[in-house]
C-alpha cells in the first residue's frame, strides 16, 4: 500500500451528549433519517459519533418507527 | 400514583368523521371508566407510510396520551386490536408515579408535536449538534458511502472521492479483488 496519508480528523461528539435539548423519540422521523442511510440502514456508531449509551437509544427508537410505517425496514426506491 | 403512556396508533386514511369519533370516544371512556386520564387526543392527519401495510399505503395516525396502569394499556390495546379500522398501534411508558390531583394536564399537552417536526427556532443557538441549516445526517451518510466497506445495499455509482482520500480507498479496494 502507499505511503500513509496524514490526516486531520475532524472530532466527532455524540450529538445526543452534545445537545442536551435534542431528545430521542422514535417518532421524531426527521431527527431519525439524519441516522439512517437513504437504503433505511442504521449508520454505524463510527461513522455519526454517537456514545455508545445514545446508539443503543437510538438502535431502538429507529425500530420502533420502523414498526410503525414511520421509516422503512427496507427502502427499494429513494 | 400512575404511569403515563402514549398510545400511537394508524388508521385507515379514507375513514368518514362519524368513525373517528367512535373510535375516539371509545378508547377515552374505556380509559377513564377504568381510573384513568387522559391528557392529550391528537389526530396528526395523513401520512405515506413507509410501506405499506394491509395493502394501504397512507395512514391517518393518531395520538393518545394519558394517565394510567397495565390493565389500561390492556384495556386500550385490545379494543384497538378488535376495530377494523386501525392498522397499527405502539404504546409506550412515558414515565411513572404520577398523581392525577397534583398532574398538570394542561402544562404536558404543550410540548406535543406531530412526528416530532418542532418549530426551529426551540434550538438553542450556538450549540454543536443538528443546528440550522447543518445537516449532520448528509455528512455521515456521504462518510458511511465512502468508507468503503463492504455493504450490499449501496444501489448508486461510486461518488467522486477527494483527491487526497481517493487513493487510499482505491488501493483498499483493490487489494480486497485479489
Amino acid at each position: 500500500m502507499a505511503t500513509r496519508k496524514k490526516f486531520f480528523y475532524r472530532r466527532k461528539v455524540c450529538s445526543f451528549c452534545a445537545d442536551k435539548n435534542l431528545k430521542l423519540d422514535y417518532k421524531d422521523v426527521g431527527l431519525l433519517r439524519r441516522f439512517t442511510t437513504d437504503r433505511g440502514r442504521m449508520i454505524p456508531r463510527r461513522i455519526t459519533g454517537c456514545c455508545a449509551k445514545h446508539q443503543r437509544a437510538l438502535s431502538l427508537a429507529i425500530k420502533n418507527a420502523r414498526v410503525m410505517a414511520l421509516l422503512p425496514f427496507v427502502a427499494k426506491d429513494f | 400514583m400512575l404511569r403515563k403512556y402514549e398510545t400511537l396508533f394508524i388508521l385507515r386514511p379514507d375513514l368518514p368523521a362519524e368513525t373517528f369519533d367512535r373510535i375516539k370516544t371509545k378508547l377515552t371512556e374505556s380509559v377513564e371508566r377504568d381510573g384513568g386520564h387522559t391528557v392529550t387526543y391528537m389526530d396528526w392527519g395523513k401520512r405515506k407510510m413507509a410501506y405499506p401495510i394491509e395493502s394501504v399505503s397512507k395512514g391517518n395516525y393518531v395520538y393518545y396520551r394519558y394517565l394510567g396502569t397495565g390493565e389500561i394499556v390492556k384495556e386500550v390495546e385490545r379494543l384497538l386490536r378488535m376495530t377494523d379500522e386501525s392498522l397499527r398501534y405502539m404504546t409506550v411508558v412515558l414515565g411513572e408515579g404520577f398523581d392525577p390531583a397534583t398532574f398538570d394536564f394542561e402544562a404536558d399537552r404543550k410540548d406535543i408535536y406531530p412526528f416530532g417536526a418542532r418549530p426551529r427556532e426551540d434550538r438553542p443557538d450556538g450549540m454543536p449538534g443538528f443546528d440550522q441549516g447543518m445537516d449532520d445526517g448528509a455528512y455521515a451518510r456521504d462518510r458511511y458511502r465512502d468508507s468503503g466497506m463492504p455493504d450490499g445495499d449501496r444501489g448508486r455509482p461510486a461518488p467522486e472521492v477527494g483527491a487526497g482520500e481517493g487513493d487510499a480507498a482505491a488501493d483498499k479496494m483493490g487489494e480486497g479483488d485479489n
